[in-house]
């Protein structure tokens, strides 16, 4: 031993009224473990590949932070050459605290010459790892100790388990903190779960011959590890569990335990056990659950009483039956069942990424919100729920976790993606295939449940489609509960895992689809999906499609919705009630309906589109564009909503770039025409700048005409589609707009309003989803204040008081008010035209006696809404549009103006004549009539 | 199963394994074949091992409940992977048997079958039912196109474990067969009753009765009794919904017959288990004679093609005569040749009429003598006379009739080993009016002809006429090209498509008794009426709703 004191010994600050004890003194007298200093050729070697390893900000500051608190100690689970290598050079690379000791490495092996080859020279004992350990942390350096030795074939290996390691020192960081805190030094000893995932492959339970002779996965032998290394190394994760805070855990303990001070091997043990829990769920997070042959699941479903039951039902006795009946459960459960294999997701996020590139430009991620769902895939298992608006949402998902780190989902998809040959393809993806309808084939889905059962169980996350297809119109579809029933139910089976669900908000400014869409709505059938239509798909590449966004919502969890529903049960008056499961799935899908809505983010595409088609004129000025962005945005920033970030310009309103980046768009998908100073059309090009640098010039000083952007008829129902993204946000505020302009106009009494309201929300209810949490009164009375608030609406009663009912509402003074009540109620207008022309249609009953199919009169409908477009009684055409028909129709059946005899639509009998059905439409139209007039008035003329 | 007795069969060429000729025959072959068509270049290529050939490993494992008569194993699996075509034959060669069977099933009994059928719709297993495996046409491969993505795996359904005759009706002169007997033993079963079937294809000695009722095979039987349709009574066949079975009778005008259905649905339906078939009593007295026409008598550019036409008149001739002869095979020069009909005492390149009538009842002398006649009339001579017998005597030395017999059933070991030589050696049969013939022999000759110059510099086309009918004949066109190892199917591609299209062309049919499998799909579905299609896919969907009865068969 080398009494030569080190020449960091100075650094070592000591709290000088303490007085060392005699342990301590010996320690600090002993030298310090030398650092491990790699030969030049080493320290190349290490630069070459651990410099490539991609380090989270997150990491750094989290160590840094313990750093400044305390003494970092590095607990990591398996003794690993490779893992002590890369901690060092990061630790050095990045200025953390460094390592000077290591528990039982042999490092001597690298470095013959070294100061290591002292060490080796002279046999070790644990008392020696164990001292220097001691030195080390006594002096406030930062050390590693690993916490497992990995099985040998003498002891261990058959359980697969390793080998407690760690436990001796972490028994002498506990006597060390103990003696600490007992000195009066309140520097806690931090320890940090340290984690180096070196392959994203899961674990798999059937052990191969490669396994056996270069270690598992789990267990890397040497060979492996380097091996896994070099496959790897640009696609290494770092990363650090929750830090265990030696101090505060003694502190917790010693109150817990009945003498005042917990026992120190219980300590030891239960730090232990701490930490390789901690490290073990942020691999999960990371390589997902252990993965099992596929056959093997298979058989544990069919196994399950759930399914034996439904097939002993079948089956009745015999044995051949049973055998086809069991034989048809294996092959479902093939043609359902995921296979993810971790290459083709890589594979499959180079493709993303080239493609991402190519046809989007950015893809804008909530980095909060990943870290959330980190945090919960952390403590339990993980629901995916994204809206659905394109083919695109079922990669992008998997390939931004996987990007951050995080093990990607097993997605549902309907079996019409089964197709050849992207169907293997998109199940090794992870994707599980479902049935578009079950139907009653009763062995169908109770596969089906015990499958969901069974990824639950396993640990996997899932992601699914709540809104059951990709929604045509933009907005969001009411949630189907089949599949998150399932879900539930298995979530209530495993009462001690928490399940979160992660409402997730997908946005484009220009959906890919959009072409098949529009044609599909305007009366065309939907084709199937096939090798032809992605070959015809690939003509996507070619052309751009703005940004993508990717935002997540609140997390919930059951308990939390069961407390809702139950809160909502008792403000009713009623008792603390048992609640049943479908009111918990049916409220949790309305939740997650909302939260998507509220996470949607506004995008340049949304905006602008909305500016378009807002405007009661046939061509949109630029400054007349610009300035309802700016309204439209003010708004949104009022309700809170979430804005891409490249949409702010620099004073708070939308930038220029945004508005111009999207009409660029628009204008090179042919969807927007730009008219110059002479009303000619310009040439629709992808390089569109409405803004050349001449123009712009011009524009600014002034003095040239201003472009005029017109959305041609035929192709306002594209632009809807961008529209509706966030036309959930306006529709409270449309609802109470349109009928405060209702004839004769404001000024309305309270009460009126609100019932006008209250029916026209009823004739929306199948259009828009309302929030589940409150009663229409309160929504009402919210909103309206909100309005008052904002300064668009005044309250004014005869009596003084503006709370009464017989206060009379009336659009506030001035030209803004004026235009943004004008416009809120322009948001919905078209929604209304649509209902009209329904209602239009309705007559053609009035011949029908027998009654005509709904598809009849959705076809009619759009006929005559064509019919009633040329003559100028439809301004906007995207209100003909399949969906919103039917809505309308299901809103009449809703209202009682139609009934259904024999599966057919028919007048009931108070309705049945032409001055009946008149009224009808009267009825909707009056919703539109003045607000029109009022819009025109409000609008400024264009200088 | 594979094995009969000791005898081992070829796993990817005809027949019997030890019939395939070691390397110095083949030199030999080689050398006699160049001599006879014109061209060399034919190298005996070494023949593939079992162990050398390449098998995917099986998707499906056998189930518990199925075990007792499926396996998954290796030799099984490669054994049941290809017909017999030119192009089964040449993947053979090469070793690749990549769409081998996951599967292979030999039921015991129709239980076993139906338990199979259920099993396989249940999990959306392809069933590939499979007699003798001769098939010509692709019948029998597990290769489904495009929806092979549908399935999760391939069972071939060997039905050669039933092989009994179960029932002997001597009043009605009808036996109850069961589908999976080959040829000879079902032969050898009726001849202890004194009875025989008389059906006797190429592929005699290896087909199934199951696969001739399943292909509407053509026999024996030159005229008349042409088809296998002729000789069945009723037929029994499992589908996957259950079972199809026919009332047994002579005659029936109760609308469409279910029979016809069932005949020639080449398993898209169900496998047929058994079937009623109407025997005779072996024959007693026969007479046979060889015709031959023309040659070099008269000299002169044209002279072949005038004695052909010639020969055809008399053919037409005799067929419409009412005679029924048993055989009645007209085979042109080069076909003579090609079988070693002509003999030294007969002028070189003369076409042979091969004419044969026999019966258990009566002598046959006055319809040969009578068939004869009208040849000779027409320009024929019969250089070894006519040959009349009468029972237990062996018909020998009828001069070319006997050796024809020979040859025809040799022609196919020919064939695989002229694949082993590197040649594309083909036949494809059809059938048209005898107002046709003429157009149709010109256009497949012109078309062929080319393909194969172009494709391989030349080669040699010859026709026969398997069976004649009084409104036309059935041609028969064998052709044989040089080629090179690994362009081979690209050539013979190539002259197939020459010759299907020309039949297409000239209105004749794809087939006239080798069936439409999986390679003759695309020409089929130019000759059916469309609304047949859509009654076919209809019926199907009806029995087999999974859709797993040999897919790509027939239909898409």
């Amino acid at each position: 031993m080398s009494t030569e004191p080190h020449e960091d010994d100075a650094k070592v600050a000591r709290p000088a009224s303490t007085q060392p004890d005699a342990a301590e003194l010996e320690a600090s007298l002993r030298a310090l473990p030398p650092r491990y200093e790699p030969n030049a050729l080493l320290r190349w070697l290490y630069r070459r590949f651990f410099d490539r390893i991609e380090v989270d900000p997150a990491w750094t500051e989290m160590v840094r932070q313990a750093a400044a608190r305390g003494t970092v100690v590095y607990a990591l689970r398996n003794l690993s050459l490779l893992d002590f290598l890369a901690l060092d050079h990061l630790t050095k690379r990045y200025g953390l605290p460094q390592v000077r000791f290591a528990n039982n490495l042999g490092l001597w092996i690298l470095e013959p010459f070294g100061k290591g080859v002292q060490h080796a020279l002279r046999p070790r004992r644990r008392e020696d790892d164990v001292e220097d350990l001691r030195a080390a942390v006594t002096r406030g350096e930062s050390a590693a100790v690993f916490l497992k030795r990995p099985p040998t074939v003498l002891a261990g290996s058959a359980t697969g388990r390793g080998l407690l390691e760690g436990d001796d020192f972490l028994h002498e960081l506990v006597e060390l903190q103990r003696r600490r805190t007992a000195g009066g030094d309140t520097r806690p000893i931090i320890v940090v779960p340290q984690l180096f995932v070196w392959t994203k492959r899961p674990d798999t339970r059937q052990r191969s011959i490669v396994d056996a002779v270069l270690g598992t996965r789990e267990w890397p032998g040497a060979v492996r590890t380097a091996g896994q290394f070099l496959l790897n190394y640009r696609d290494v994760t770092v990363r650090a569990g929750e830090p265990l805070d030696l101090r505060q855990f003694l502190v917790n303990e010693d109150q817990e335990a009945e003498t005042g001070r917990a026992a120190t091997d219980v300590v030891v043990r239960r730090v232990v056990y701490l930490l390789l829990k901690r490290l073990e769920r942020e691999r999960r997070v990371i390589v997902g659950p252990v993965v099992k042959a596929s056959d093997r699941i298979v058989e544990e479903i069919v196994r399950t009483p759930r399914v034996r039951k439904v097939i002993d039902e079948l089956a009745g006795e015999g044995a051949r039956e049973r055998f086809i009946v069991e034989a048809r459960a294996r092959s479902m459960l093939r043609e359902m069942a995921a296979a993810m294999e971790p290459d083709v997701i890589k594979a499959f996020g180079s493709l993303m990424e080239a493609i991402f590139h190519r046809i989007y430009d950015g893809l804008e991620i909530d980095m909060p919100g990943i870290e959330r769902v980190r945090e919960a895939a952390r403590k339990g298992t993980v629901i995916l729920l994204p809206s659905h608006k394109s083919h695109v949402d079922y990669l992008l998902v998997s390939y931004v976790l996987w990007r951050n780190a995080i093990t990607p989902p097993l997605i549902a998809a309907g079996d019409n993606l089964t197709f050849f040959p992207m169907g293997p393809i998109f199940r090794r993806a992870g994707a599980f295939f479902i049935r578009r309808s079950i139907g009653t084939d009763r062995l169908y889905s109770a596969v089906l449940d015990a499958y969901v059962h069974k990824i639950v169980r396993e640990g996997y996350s899932i992601e699914f489609f709540l809104e059951g297809g990709r929604s045509r119109t933009g907005k969001l579809l009411a949630p189907k509960l089949g599949l998150l029933g399932m879900v539930v139910d298995a979530a209530y089976e495993l009462p001690s895992r928490t399940v979160y669900f992660v409402p997730i908000s997908i946005g484009y400014e220009r959906v890919v689809e959009a072409k098949s869409y529009v044609r599909e709505l305007s009366g065309g059938e939907k084709e199937g999906e096939s090798v032809t239509g992605l070959v015809r798909a690939l003509r996507v590449l070619a052309e751009r499609y703005g940004r993508l966004n990717l935002q997540f919502g609140e997390i919930l969890t059951l308990d939390r919705i069961r407390s809702d529903v139950e809160a909502t049960a008792t403000r009713g008056g009623g008792a603390s009630a048992f609640v049943p499961k479908r009111a918990i799935v049916a409220r949790l899908g309305h939740q997650i309906t909302y939260e998507i809505n509220r996470a949607t983010a506004v995008t340049g595409g949304s905006l602008v589109a909305l500016s378009l088609l807002t405007h009661p004129g046939r061509g949109v000025p630029h400054s007349v564009l610009e300035r309802t962005c700016a309204r439209l945005l003010a708004t949104l920033d009022h309700l809170g909503a979430r804005v891409q970030p490249s949409v702010r310009g620099e004073g708070g309103g939308p930038s220029l770039r945004a508005i111009t980046d999207a009409l660029a768009l628009f204008v090179s998908a042919g969807w927007v025409e730009v008219h110059d100073e002479e009303g000619a059309v310009e040439e629709a090009s992808p390089l569109f700048r409405p803004f050349g640098r001449s123009r712009k010039k011009a524009i600014e000083q002034d003095d040239a005409p201003e472009p005029v952007y017109v959305v041609p008829d035929e192709k306002r129902l594209s632009v809807d589609l961008s529209k509706n993204v966030i036309i959930h946000f306006f529709v409270p505020y449309a609802l109470i707009c349109t009928a405060l302009l209702v004839a004769p106009g404001p000024a309305t009494r309270r009460a009126l309003l609100r019932e006008r309201v209250q029916r026209l929300s009823r004739l929306f209810k199948f259009e828009f989803m309302f929030r589940a949490d409150a009663t229409y009164d309160e929504i009402f009375d919210r909103t309206l204040a909100d309005l008052s608030a904002q300064g668009t609406l005044v309250a004014s009663a005869p009596g003084g008081s503006q709370e009464g009912e017989e206060a009379l509402i009336d659009v506030a003074a001035g030209e803004e008010a004026r235009a943004l009540v004008s416009l809120y109620a322009a948001t919905i207008a078209s929604f209304l035209e649509g209902y009209r022309v329904v209602a239009r249609t309705l007559s053609m009953l009035l011949k029908q006696p027998k009654g005509v199919a709904q598809k009849d009169l959705i076809k009619r409908a759009i006929s005559v809404g064509k019919r009633m477009a040329l003559a100028g009684e439809v301004t906007r055409r995207e209100g003909i549009c399949r969906p919103v028909l039917e809505n309308a129709v299901s809103a009449f059946l809703d209202q009682g103006y139609l009934a259904k005899s024999e599966g057919k639509l028919v007048l009931p009998a108070s309705f049945a004549t032409i001055s009946a059905v008149k009224a009808i439409e009267s009825r909707v139209a009056s919703y539109l009539s003045t607000g029109a007039q009022v819009l025109a008035s409000a609008v400024p003329e264009a200088e | 199963m594979a094995k009969t007795g000791e005898r081992a069969l070829s796993f990817w060429g005809w027949g019997w394994a030890d019939k395939f000729p070691d390397d110095d025959a083949r030199r030999g072959i080689a050398v006699q074949v160049a001599a006879l068509l014109g061209f060399d270049g034919l190298v005996p290529h070494a023949p593939p091992t079992l162990e050398s050939a390449k098998v995917p490993t099986p998707r499906v494992s056998v189930p518990e409940a199925l075990g007792a008569f499926c396996t998954n194993d290796r030799e099984q699996r490669i054994r049941h992977t290809y017909g017999r075509s030119y192009r089964d034959l040449v993947r053979g060669f090469s070793g690749d048997f990549s769409p081998a069977p996951d599967l292979v099933a030999h039921p015991r009994d129709e239980d076993d079958v139906a338990l199979l059928l259920q099993w396989a719709a249940a999990t959306k297993i392809a069933v590939v039912p499979y007699g003798g495996g001769t098939s010509v046409c692709g019948g029998v491969e597990a290769d489904f196109g495009a929806s092979g993505g549908r399935y999760h795996g391939t069972v071939s359904l060997d039905m050669t474990r039933l092989d009994r005759v179960l029932e002997v009706d001597r009043t009605s002169r009808a036996a109850r067969i069961q589908a999976g007997a080959k040829g000879p033993q079902l032969e050898a079963q009726l001849a202890e009753h004194g009875l025989t079937l008389r059906h006797f294809p190429q592929s005699f000695e290896f087909s199934t009765l199951g696969g001739w009722l399943a292909t509407r095979a053509g026999g024996h039987y030159a005229t008349l009794y042409t088809h296998i349709d002729d000789l069945v009574e009723s037929m029994r066949m499992v589908t996957p919904t259950g079972i199809w079975e026919s009332r047994r009778l002579p005659a029936s005008g109760a609308g469409p017959a279910p029979d016809r259905l069932v005949l020639g649905s080449e398993g898209i339906f169900g496998v047929i288990t058994e079937a009623w078939m109407r025997v005779q009593q072996r024959p007693r007295y026969r007479a046979s004679a060889s015709v031959h026409f023309g040659g070099r008598v008269q000299g002169g550019a044209n002279d072949e093609a005038i004695s052909y036409a010639r020969a055809v008149d008399a053919t037409r001739a005799i067929a419409q005569a009412g005679l029924h002869p048993t055989n009645c095979r007209l085979l042109d020069a080069r076909e003579a040749a090609l079988n070693f009909v002509t003999g030294p005492e007969n002028q070189e390149g003369s076409h042979v009429l091969i004419l044969g009538f026999e019966s258990a009842d009566h002598a046959c002398d006055a319809w040969i003598d009578r068939a004869v006649a009208i040849a000779a009339s027409h320009g024929g001579v019969v250089p070894r006379g006519v040959v009349k017998k009468d029972d237990g005597a062996k018909t020998e030395g009828a001069g070319a009739a006997s050796t024809w017999k020979a040859a025809f059933l040799e022609a196919p070991y020919l064939q695989s080993v002229l694949v082993s030589l590197g040649a594309v050696v083909d036949t494809f049969e059809t059938a048209c009016t005898w107002d046709a013939f003429p157009k149709l022999h010109a256009e497949v000759h012109r078309a062929v002809t080319e393909a194969m110059k172009e494709q391989c510099g030349g080669g040699r086309l010859s026709c026969r006429f398997t069976h004649v009918y009084p409104d036309g004949p059935a041609p028969y066109y064998t052709f044989i090209a040089p080629s090179r190892a690994g362009m081979q199917l690209e050539h013979w591609w190539a002259i197939k498509r020459a010759a299907s299209d020309a039949l297409m062309r000239c209105g004749a049919t794809i087939t006239h008794h080798h069936a439409v499998g999986r390679l003759h799909r695309p020409w089929y579905e130019r000759e059916r009426p469309d609304t047949f299609a859509r009654v076919l896919r209809a019926a199907k969907n009806e029995v087999d709703p999974a859709s797993i009865m040999n897919p790509g068969v027939l239909i898409e």
